[in-house]
């Protein structure tokens, strides 16, 4: 499939000659781009055969084209982002795209796991943002050709062959530690207030007073599946920031602490992929920092690399892919 | 093929009666989504046992080595 990085006019020529595309970019690139079939999210960081890199002037393109019989695309606010599953083709897959932290990411995070029909198609895609020291002096921003959008999600339905089946997986080479179990009195962002074992504590002092390193995402299992929240530990307020919604009906405990060598492993694991069949596939920008991959290569994968990843749901930490077969 | 709708495993799955190690992860997030709205009474054994029976049909290639975890030599 075709996933690799460009520059602007070679991305400009293929919007022209009808393609369909998936693109990941920084603002100022991708506002240059002319009208076409394209969806987009700002972000500067991807994984290349070259390695993984932050790069302000390249566009990602994912080119879908080949693969689709048909296609819509569509603005997503959070009054009708409850209609994403019943807006999909009969065979086909959804790539949504968010802005972080928007009205829309909170709300589809935390009512996702409830939408019906979630699961008769995939719904992947990402959570869009911008080099890592401008969080808070840029938004992130999503595109629906060239209309840019601060709030809303745009998204692409696209239909398959009827004799085709797509199918989403994911790499989290996290799963749950023998630690304590944790869970939230609430759904949602903003649950600082957690049972540790039943005894009510703030998420923040629980990970101060045991020394829990920021780096190790919250992990639920899901009946094998094992789902990651990332944190970030606010010290001036206190707080422990979440990047996926958390829920009520949930255990949670913290990541195995061990340490991962995850480009061994990630490398391993993609050796019982069938690569060439992956069609879109995204990493996150946690994974990024705190395994190091600035200028690692992960065999021949090539996408953006982003502030949160969707596979049915919000998930963190996690590398998720999308593969026709 | 897969199992007919009436095996007992079908039951035990999704009512999280039985747990089996599962890989496909589509099966894991709706087996997780059933054992939950069964709970909840948002839904019953019956209907739960249809969408993930149609759920693998879709999926009969990648969920092979589940359905063999699940029922062994019925399958």
């Amino acid at each position: 499939m075709k996933k690799y990085l460009s520059d602007i006019k070679e991305v400009s020529k293929l919007i022209e000659e009808n393609r369909v595309l998936l693109l990941a970019g920084e603002e100022q690139v991708l506002d240059q781009l002319p009208a076409g079939n394209w969806i987009a999210g700002t972000i500067p960081y991807f994984m290349d055969s070259q390695g993984c890199l932050l790069d302000e002037n390249k566009v990602h393109v994912t080119d879908i084209t080949d693969v689709v019989v048909d296609f819509q695309i569509k603005e997503y606010d959070e009054n009708n982002i409850k209609n994403i599953v019943e807006d999909e083709f009969e065979n086909g897959f959804t790539v949504l795209i968010i802005p972080a932290l928007q009205e829309i990411w909170q709300d589809f995070s935390i009512n996702a796991p409830d939408f019906p029909n979630l699961f008769n198609n995939p719904l992947v895609g990402w959570v869009s943002g911008v080099e890592f020291s401008k969080v808070g002096i840029q938004t992130p921003k999503v595109y629906l050709s060239n209309n840019k959008y601060e709030k809303n999600a745009v998204a692409i339905h696209t239909k398959i062959s009827k004799n085709k089946v797509a199918r989403t997986e994911i790499i989290n080479l996290y799963e749950q530690g023998n630690g304590d179990v944790i869970k939230f009195p609430e759904k949602g962002f903003n649950s600082n207030i957690c049972f540790v074992n039943g005894q009510k504590q703030s998420l923040y002092n629980y990970m101060v007073d045991n020394k829990i390193k920021e780096s190790l995402p919250l992990v639920a299992n899901y009946s094998g599946a094992n789902i990651n929240i990332s944190i970030i530990l606010d010290h001036e307020n206190k707080k422990a920031n979440l990047f996926a919604p958390v829920f009520s009906d949930v255990e949670y405990k913290f990541a195995k602490s061990t340490e991962v060598n995850y480009i061994s492993e990630f490398n391993k694991t993609l050796e019982t992929i069938d690569t060439e069949n992956i069609v879109f596939n995204c990493n996150c920008l946690m994974n990024y920092f705190n395994f190091e991959l600035d200028g690692v290569k992960l065999k021949n994968i090539s996408g953006p690399i982003t502030f949160g990843e969707i596979a049915y749901q919000l998930v963190n930490s996690t590398f998720i892919y999308l593969v026709i077969e | 093929m897969i199992p007919d709708k009436n095996n007992q495993e079908w039951y035990d799955l999704v009512t999280g009666n039985r747990t089996w190690k599962l890989k496909n992860f589509v099966l894991q997030m709706k087996v997780n989504q059933s054992i939950k709205s069964i709970k909840e009474n948002r839904a019953t054994p019956k209907e739960m046992i249809n969408q993930i029976y149609d759920l693998c049909s879709k999926y009969e290639v990648a969920v092979k080595s589940d359905m063999t975890t699940i029922f062994g030599e019925k399958f």
